[in-house]
């Protein structure tokens, strides 16, 4: 080793040493300064909220909504509305939709496990209609089922042949938006339970899905959660294709995207349900923020699903494994 | 004077080297992986989707109470590739401890697809119907479906198709090992069982031929809560499901009836379709639905002339050659003033007698094994016919 050594010094010898020296302490620094800010873009998503981009105005931790009390705890609550003052959570493993006030304190609960009418078997999607009236989607009874404000039963539409999981909704302007996991489309009711539109079928290509959870409406777009591609795409009101994001900027990948929703800044959120976050960007998949991390402290997540956002700008995050729904502002 | 060489250079370039390479690894490997939730061999932060080393509140640390429920947190129907859950029927028993890691594996390595801990044959995964696989190949399925796994309640289905060295050619049908290898289609475990859970008694699926939730038929299976299989007629409904015209499955036409007896069934409303069916003689429902066998069919007819002597044998059927495989149905009908005056009694050597019904005919089973005499005996008369089996 030493004669080895001793051999490159001699070849070395015919150089300026010094100068050399310097040059090479100068690229270790500059070479261990790059991989740093390598790192800290990749590093492990258990951290909280950053910032990316100046002059965005990020949300800040407000509480978390439990179960009704200490006994009786949500379990894994896939999907959250809110309808006037009140906050309608999809209590799923309890097969029941809990209702809380403004503040988070809770109200009522209704439905419970069975195939009856009222009942449910796997309630996720939630949403309000333009008369109040409580919509949930029940994946396994396939249905979609109509509540009063105080959780009376009133009817429920949709068949086999409407439905094959019926998991997300989402209601605009006289309309219902149905994300279906099992027939990979989404489906388009009137408010009396009419069908009057559908688009996608089972893929992989644009405009095709793959068990989309989620979907939301802008007034431009209708944005769909494609889970089972890892990506979101976006539609015109009729249902024509117009593009899709499939990861943002700054190296962050959609897997397992669910819940979405976009403000009325153009700002999309989109639950990344297996890193534990929530992303915000916009339309051009330019990461904003990324709020969350794994974890059971105030603001994180562990499985993270449904979103909304109300009209107050608060935005409300089921966070399935903690048993909770965590809002923001 | 030796020039003193200056190994610094050298020793810091190495260093470099070094430390640039282990950045890099860090950086590319390990610090962009995705969330994959399983392998923790290509990410380490997936153990946590599962276990919790501080709030686990589960066996070995998971974040739910069981092993089902920590499944079930993701595998719950929300994406295509997971399995929905649900059903009366259910694969898990609480009663002998099994969950989904009796099938699944849930740490790698991952030798059998999806995730199991035994080999099952891909044909079923990959949707292919014409797959030929041996016995081996349902390892999965027919380690506990079978004498001595030690789970009492799971029927044996294992010995239909190793009942003789040579394994048995299930017409339904697992291919065993060294069998024959039947004309047609095959079908496997899980093209009419649904391995985790089903409305239907013995975890039959509701529509034939479907893999995941895609329909590929529209074929219904019969449903009827497991006690009830008893009754001939829910067995005979039960096969008629797909036994009946027009219906095709995994785009096969399924076998109908044959020509001529299409209603057989109907005018036999005292037989299972097992006791013809399946090669143990009377009703085994469960080896006639999973290694059914299509006999062949030897009419004898005898001719009685008024004076009630048998005038003659005659014999109807293509019942050459025969293996000691075949099974053989010998109709035997009598005739002429028969039905009137006396029965006819059948001897089969080797064999026990058979007496006619009311309907002048005796159904008598025939298993090949050497040459078996049929012997008609009425009035006081006797004629004799030989069958043999090669």
């Amino acid at each position: 080793m030493s004669e080895f050594a001793g051999r490159l010094g001699r070849t070395f010898s015919d150089f300026d040493r010094e100068k050399l020296r310097r040059a090479q302490i100068g690229l270790t620094i500059a070479l261990v300064i790059l991989f740093l800010i390598l790192y800290l873009m990749n590093r492990d998503p258990l951290r909280l909220t950053q910032q990316f981009l100046p002059g965005t105005s990020m949300p800040q931790f407000l509480y978390s909504i439990y179960g009704p009390n200490a006994d009786e705890m949500m379990a894994k609550p896939m999907a959250v509305t809110v309808s006037g003052n009140r906050v309608y959570v999809a209590d799923t493993g309890n097969s029941r939709v809990q209702v809380y006030d403004y503040n988070g304190n809770h109200l009522l609960s209704f439905g419970s496990n069975g195939r009856s009418p009222g009942q449910f078997r796997f309630p996720y999607g939630v949403a309000t209609d333009s008369d109040g009236r409580i919509l949930v989607a029940d994946m396994y009874n396939n249905n979609v089922s109509v509540f009063t404000p105080n959780g009376d039963f009133l009817h429920y539409f949709g068949t086999s042949l409407d439905f094959g999981s019926p998991a997300g909704l989402f209601a605009d302007d006289g309309r219902i938006y149905v994300a279906d996991v099992g027939l990979h489309k989404i489906s388009v009711f009137d408010e009396s339970g009419e069908k009057i539109l559908e688009f996608g079928s089972e893929g992989t290509e644009p405009g095709q899905f793959r068990s989309p959870n989620a979907v939301t409406v802008s007034r431009q777009y209708v944005i769909v959660s494609d889970t089972g591609n890892d990506r979101i795409q976006f539609f015109n009101k009729l249902g024509t294709y117009i593009g899709h994001i499939s990861g943002v900027s700054k190296n962050k990948q959609f897997i397992n995207p669910r819940g979405l929703a976009m403000d009325p800044q153009g700002v999309i959120y989109l639950v990344n349900n297996l890193t534990h976050e929530l992303l915000a960007m916009n339309e051009q998949g330019e990461l904003q923020y990324v709020v969350g991390g794994m974890g059971q402290g105030p603001g994180q997540f562990y499985l993270p699903n449904g979103l909304f956002i109300d009209n107050q700008g608060r935005i409300y995050v089921t966070d399935t494994s903690n048993r909770r729904v965590n809002v923001y502002r | 004077m030796r020039k003193q060489t200056d190994k610094s250079p050298f020793i810091s370039l190495t260093a470099m080297i070094f430390v640039l390479t282990l950045l890099f690894f860090y950086v590319t490997v390990y610090a962009s992986i995705p969330a994959i939730p399983h392998d923790f061999n290509k990410n380490q932060d997936s153990c946590r989707n599962c276990h919790s080393p501080h709030r686990g509140t589960g066996i070995r640390l998971m974040t739910e109470s069981t092993v089902e429920e920590t499944c079930l947190v993701c595998h719950d129907g929300t994406r295509a590739s997971m399995v929905k859950y649900q059903g009366e029927s259910v694969h898990y028993f609480a009663d002998e401890n099994l969950s989904c890691n009796t099938c699944h594996l849930v740490h790698p390595p991952y030798n059998y697809r999806p995730l199991l801990q035994e080999q099952y044959t891909l044909e079923t995964v990959d949707n292919d119907v014409y797959g030929e696989y041996p016995l081996g190949g349902y390892t999965q399925c027919l380690d506990c479906h079978s004498t001595g796994s030690g789970y009492e309640n799971a029927a044996d289905i294992n010995t239909f198709y190793t009942g003789t060295a040579e394994g048995v050619d299930g017409g339904h049908f697992l291919k065993s090992s060294g069998g024959l290898k039947p004309s047609g289609w095959k079908l496997s475990c899980s093209h009419c069982h649904s391995p985790h859970a089903s409305e239907n008694a013995a975890l039959i699926k509701e529509y034939l031929g479907v893999m995941d939730d895609e329909i590929i038929n529209n074929a219904v299976f019969y449903t009827r809560p497991v006690e009830d299989i008893n009754y001939k007629y829910e067995q005979r409904q039960f096969c008629l499901t797909c036994h009946s015209y027009g219906i095709t499955i995994l785009g096969v036409s399924v076998q109908n009836l044959p020509a001529g007896v299409e209603n057989h069934y109907e005018t036999e409303p005292s037989r299972y379709c097992s006791d013809c069916h399946s090669r143990t003689p009377g009703n085994n429902f469960l080896e006639g639905i999973h290694a059914p066998c299509v006999p062949k069919l030897l009419l004898v007819s005898t001719y009685v002339n008024d004076d009630a002597e048998i005038e003659a044998f005659a014999f109807t059927g293509d019942v050459t050659p025969l293996s000691e495989r075949d099974v053989v149905f010998a109709v035997v009908y009598g005739s002429g003033t028969l039905y009137r005056d006396s029965s006819l009694s059948i001897q089969l050597t080797p064999g026990e007698p058979v007496q006619t019904g009311v309907d002048g005919k005796a159904l008598v089973w025939l298993q090949g094994s050497e040459t078996v005499t049929v012997e008609a005996v009425c009035e006081g008369l006797t004629k004799s016919i030989s069958i043999t089996f090669d």
